[in-house]
Order: C-alpha cells, then sequence, then structure tokens
C-alpha cells in the first residue's frame, strides 16, 4: 500500500538559502512521527511544503500516491491532509464555536450553502461538540476567540484540525505557548485520535516526544540528520551531540 | 427574548420606520424613496467592505450598471416596473461576475485601485456611448406602467417610497438569512484570515465571485429602482464619486453590520438634506466633521455606538 503522504527529494530555497535539502518521508497510516531539530531548521517550512502554503523548488509531495506537487492547499485538504499553524491562526471576530463551526462547513463542502437546513445543521453541529468536548471547551463555546488565554487559543488551534477528522495530520508545535498545566489537554486529545491517522508533529518537549511519537525524524539544517525509533534516535550519539545536548542546556 | 422574538422584532423595523418617516414628513416622499434605495446600495456595499473586508471604490459599477440596464429596457422594451427591476438586478450581476474574475485575485490598494479602474473605464464606455445611452445628457423620459398593473406611480413620489420600502425591506430579510448561513459564516471567515479557510479545504476565490455576484446583483436592483423611480438616470450612478459616498455612508453606519449600512445612509441623506438647504455650498463641511468625529469617537460607527450605549444603559459589559 502506498504512504499516506510522501516526500521524494523534496527541496526549498530562499534566494541562496536551502532551506529545505533533499527530504524523503513518508508517513503510513497510524505514524505517529515527530519531526525535531532545533530552531530554523526547517521544520515549519516542511510543513508548508507538504501542505501546499509553498511552492516547491524541486521534488515532490504525494499524497495516497498521487502526485499532489501543484496542488493548492485546498485541493490536498480535501484529500485529507490537515495542518495547524506554530503560530495560532483563528478567525479573530468569532467565538470558540464559530470558528470550529467554519471547519465543520468546510469539511461538509457546505461553504456556498444558503441555508443550513436540517440535516447539514445535524452534522456540522456534531463534529461542533465532538471537538469542545475533545478539548473540553464547552463552556468557552461562545466566548470570543480574542478574549481566551493564549493557551486555550492553541486548543482551539488543534480543534479545527480536529474537526476536519483528516487522514495525516501535520502538527507545528501544537503545545507551543500552552502553560505546562494545560498541555495535557492538548496531549490528551492527540493521544485519542484515531489509530489509523497518520500524525507528524513538531515539538521541542524531549519528554512528550518519547512519549509520542513512535518514529523521530530530525531535521538540521533542512536536510534528514537523523531518522528511527524513539530508542534508536535516544541512543543516537551524533544527535545527541547536535540536537539534544543542546536542548538540555 | 427568544430568536424567533428577535427575528420578528428584526423584521418589523424597516416597515415601522417606513410608516414612521411618512407620517413625520408627509410632503417628502420622493426624498424619502431615495433614502430608501440608498440605503439599498449601501446595504449591498457592506456585503462587500464589511462582511468580506475588501474596500472598494467601484461600487457604482454595478449599481449604475442596473440603472441605465432597466432605464434602457423601460425606454426600449417594456416599461413594466418588476421585470424591469430584475433587469436591473441582472445588470448589476453580471456586471460583478465579470469584474469579479479579474478583481478577487487581488488585495488590498490592488484591489482598491482596479475598483477605481473598471469603474471609471465603465464610465467613459457610457459616456461615449451616446446613441444609446444618451452621453452625459443621461437617459430620461422613462415613464413606467403601474405597479403590478394596479398602482400608478404618483408625481407626489409615494408610490416610489412604498415601492423602494418593500424592496428594501425583503431583501434585508434575505441578507439577514444570507449572513447566517454556512455561506455568510465562511466569508466572514475568508475576510479574518482567507489562507486558514483554504487550508481547511475552503475555496477562497469562489466564495468572493458569489459575494460580489450577489452584492452587485443588489445594488442593480437598487440601480433599477433609481431609475424607475427617478425617471432620469445619469452618469452620476456610475462615478467613483458616488461610490465614494456610500462607503462614507457606510463608514458613519457602521460597516460588517446590516443595521450599520441602513442607519448610515438614513443619517447621511438627512445631514444631506437639511444642511444643503440651509448653506448649499458648504454642507460637505457638516458631513466631513461628522464623519471626522465618528471615526475618531465611534470605530464601529452610528450603529456600533448606538448599540453599546444601549448595552449601557442595560447594564452590560459590551461584547
Ligand atoms: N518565507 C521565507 N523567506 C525567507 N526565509 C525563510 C522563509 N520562511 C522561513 N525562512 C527561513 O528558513 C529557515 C527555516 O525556518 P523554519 O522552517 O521556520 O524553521 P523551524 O520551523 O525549524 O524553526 C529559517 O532560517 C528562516 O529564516
Ligand atoms: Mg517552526
Amino acid at each position: 500500500m502506498s504512504a499516506l503522504l510522501e516526500t521524494r527529494s523534496l527541496s526549498k530555497s530562499f534566494g541562496g538559502l536551502n532551506v529545505t535539502n533533499n527530504v524523503d518521508l513518508a508517513i503510513s497510516s497510524g505514524d505517529r512521527v515527530a519531526l525535531i531539530g532545533p530552531n530554523g531548521a526547517g521544520k515549519t517550512t516542511l510543513v508548508n511544503l507538504m501542505s501546499g502554503a509553498l511552492p516547491v523548488s524541486s521534488g515532490e509531495v504525494l499524497i495516497g500516491g498521487d502526485t499532489v506537487t501543484h496542488m493548492s492547499q485546498q485541493d490536498r485538504a480535501h484529500r485529507g491532509l490537515i495542518r495547524t499553524f506554530q503560530i495560532t491562526r483563528l478567525f479573530e471576530s468569532m467565538t470558540v464555536a464559530d470558528i470550529l463551526r467554519v471547519a465543520a462547513v468546510q469539511k461538509h463542502k457546505a461553504g456556498l450553502k444558503l441555508r443550513w437546513g436540517r440535516a447539514r445543521t445535524d452534522l456540522v453541529e456534531r463534529d461542533v461538540e465532538r471537538v469542545l468536548a475533545d478539548i473540553k471547551m464547552q463552556d468557552r463555546r461562545d466566548s470570543p476567540v480574542t478574549l481566551l488565554a493564549y493557551g486555550e487559543q492553541r486548543l482551539v488551534e488543534l480543534g479545527v484540525a480536529l474537526v476536519m477528522q483528516p487522514r495525516v495530520l501535520l502538527l507545528d508545535e501544537p503545545a507551543a505557548g500552552v502553560p505546562q498545566s494545560e498541555s495535557h489537554i492538548i496531549m490528551d486529545a492527540i493521544e485519542r485520535l484515531p489509530s489509523d491517522l497518520g500524525v507528524v508533529f513538531i515539538e521541542h518537549d524531549m519528554d512528550l516526544v518519547f512519549r509520542f511519537a513512535e518514529r523521530i525524524v530530525v531535521l538540521v539544517n533542512g536536510g534528514v540528520f537523523a531518522t528511527g525509533t524513539t530508542d534508536e534516535i535516544a541512543a543516537n550519539d551524533d544527535v545527541r551531540a547536535i540536537y539534544l545536548g543542546e536542548a538540555d542546556e | 427574548m427568544t430568536n424567533l422574538h428577535r427575528s420578528i422584532g428584526a423584521a418589523a423595523v424597516i416597515p415601522l420606520a417606513a410608516v414612521a418617516l411618512a407620517l413625520i414628513f408627509p410632503n417628502q416622499q420622493a426624498f424619502l424613496a431615495q433614502i430608501a434605495i440608498t440605503a439599498l446600495v449601501v446595504l449591498s456595499l457592506d456585503l462587500v467592505v464589511g462582511f468580506a473586508g475588501l474596500a472598494t471604490l467601484g461600487h457604482a459599477a454595478m449599481y449604475g450598471a442596473g440603472a441605465y440596464g432597466a432605464a434602457l429596457y423601460a425606454l426600449h422594451v417594456w416599461a413594466e416596473p418588476l421585470t424591469g427591476l430584475i433587469v436591473g438586478g441582472l445588470a448589476g450581476a453580471t456586471i460583478a461576475f465579470l469584474s469579479a474574475l479579474m478583481l478577487m485575485r487581488s488585495h488590498g490598494l490592488t484591489f482598491l485601485m482596479m475598483t477605481v479602474a473598471i469603474t471609471q473605464i465603465l464610465y467613459e464606455i457610457v459616456n461615449k456611448s451616446r446613441a444609446v445611452t444618451g452621453g452625459d445628457d443621461g437617459l430620461y423620459g422613462i415613464v413606467m406602467k403601474p405597479l403590478l398593473g394596479v398602482f400608478e406611480f404618483d408625481f407626489y413620489g409615494r408610490l416610489a417610497f412604498w415601492y423602494a420600502a418593500v424592496v428594501l425591506w425583503l431583501v434585508f430579510l434575505l441578507l439577514r438569512h444570507i449572513v447566517a448561513s454556512p455561506f455568510g459564516l465562511t466569508v466572514r471567515a475568508v475576510r479574518d484570515d482567507g489562507d486558514r479557510v483554504a487550508t481547511l479545504g475552503g475555496n477562497i476565490f469562489g466564495h468572493r465571485v458569489a459575494l460580489y455576484t450577489l452584492s452587485g446583483a443588489i445594488a442593480g436592483l437598487a440601480g433599477a429602482l433609481s431609475a424607475q423611480t427617478v425617471q432620469v438616470v445619469g452618469l452620476h450612478s456610475l462615478s467613483v464619486t458616488f461610490s465614494a459616498d456610500i462607503l462614507v455612508m457606510l463608514v458613519m453606519g457602521g460597516a460588517g453590520r446590516l443595521w450599520g449600512g441602513l442607519l448610515g445612509a438614513l443619517v447621511f441623506m438627512m445631514i444631506h438634506h437639511y444642511a444643503a438647504e440651509i448653506d448649499p455650498v458648504r454642507w460637505m463641511l457638516f458631513v466631513g466633521a461628522i464623519l471626522v468625529a465618528i471615526v475618531l469617537f465611534l470605530p464601529k460607527g452610528l450603529f456600533g455606538g448606538l448599540e453599546a450605549l444601549v448595552n449601557r444603559l442595560r447594564g452590560r459589559a459590551p461584547a
């Protein structure tokens, strides 16, 4: 079976700066892959290339075996690829429930519909309620999102992705900016994701990485520096020297 | 108050206001008709500016298309008002759709400049097509058949006012429904962060084109009403100046809220009417001063200010 998401010799440069270097990755159903690497290693850029937010310089992106290298973000989303943002991007004029509703409306391809109707309302509201429960924000449903604490906004950012029920989920530092005391809500929600989903998450907290990842990809200067199971990476001296050592300081 | 009560209450505001205005200004029905028509075009502008977040100085293109379309239809085809109204709406929608295909991939200043350019091109085409459009003389001698085959348009503008008020009311009810629909919700999301909607699979371009076309259809209706009730259509209806005027009304009233557009049109037209009577030369200064005051003190416009006041009187924190 072909991988849910694959990159082949993926490269990106900004001017003369090579930010992504010949990256080969394959994400299969059920994968839990942590993407780690120092700041500026090119992790977010890689997510941008896979999701279609940025055009590639060379190489290919495939979803379910089909080349999507030149497809829009929108079309990749329809193929089941959803990403979240390192810096929260929510619809700032809206309440929590409406933001989730926007996602649910897109999921059910109802963005151009002029009527809610009973059936569509049911579908959309079921998604909204499911996710509000998942991120434990039922009591915040009617809060304008700009009035939430940043940690709560991170939860909503994750919630938007959960509404979509993707096949592959790319999480760019989902817990960044969330107080330690609340990061378990994010991690619990990630842990409850359907087991057949392919998940790639960028994370700096090595405790979280070792707890949730089965496989780790270490990115340095835009290239894959090492890849392996959590145990292999933990035992890899080069990785320790370059990355883990640095993170421990 | 339940949602149902609130909906019924909101639906009653325009009819009640129309009756009140007709009682207070019994001899100014033609002017009141102008207010209703202007409110309609400002309402359509609010879809683009307030709900889609696209600042435009080209809305007159659609209003003018509706006005000329309805005028030509009445002069050469059939002087029946309701089919003429539909022709005006279609004319506005067509211009909006065609320009949206060019406009809706641009943003900000580029978008603004292109709306101006398209309006000026249209203005010049109409200006130069003298044989059809009357050039800078405009089109006149538009005499409409009775509305619904029964009600004659009168010299005092009584029918004109009720006709315009009913169209305004129906469009307002339709827009309230649309703004709350999946489409309306998505349009607001696209305004806040279009790219984010794309990452969820939404079609930003499609949404913008659909919204602009809808807005153009309504502006076209307003233009048609104007042609049919004033019985004259001039180049002003297609001008950037007129586009700017209705933008001022919208900002005064409060963009992004349907009530804001209505209130803005009403207040602007009243000020215009009375200030121009007192001082025909410098009345624009009044409007300018009031606009500056609103922008400084009421960033959400008159309606936003009114709402904040009501909330405070009720002892509630503003939303
Ligand atoms: N749009 C861009 N234009 C130019 N340089 C960029 C752009 N986006 C990212 N970069 C550069 O690419 C490098 C990798 O950035 P990024 O992918 O955000 O790293 P990470 O997410 O691993 O911290 C950085 O040096 C950054 O400055
Ligand atoms: Mg990053």
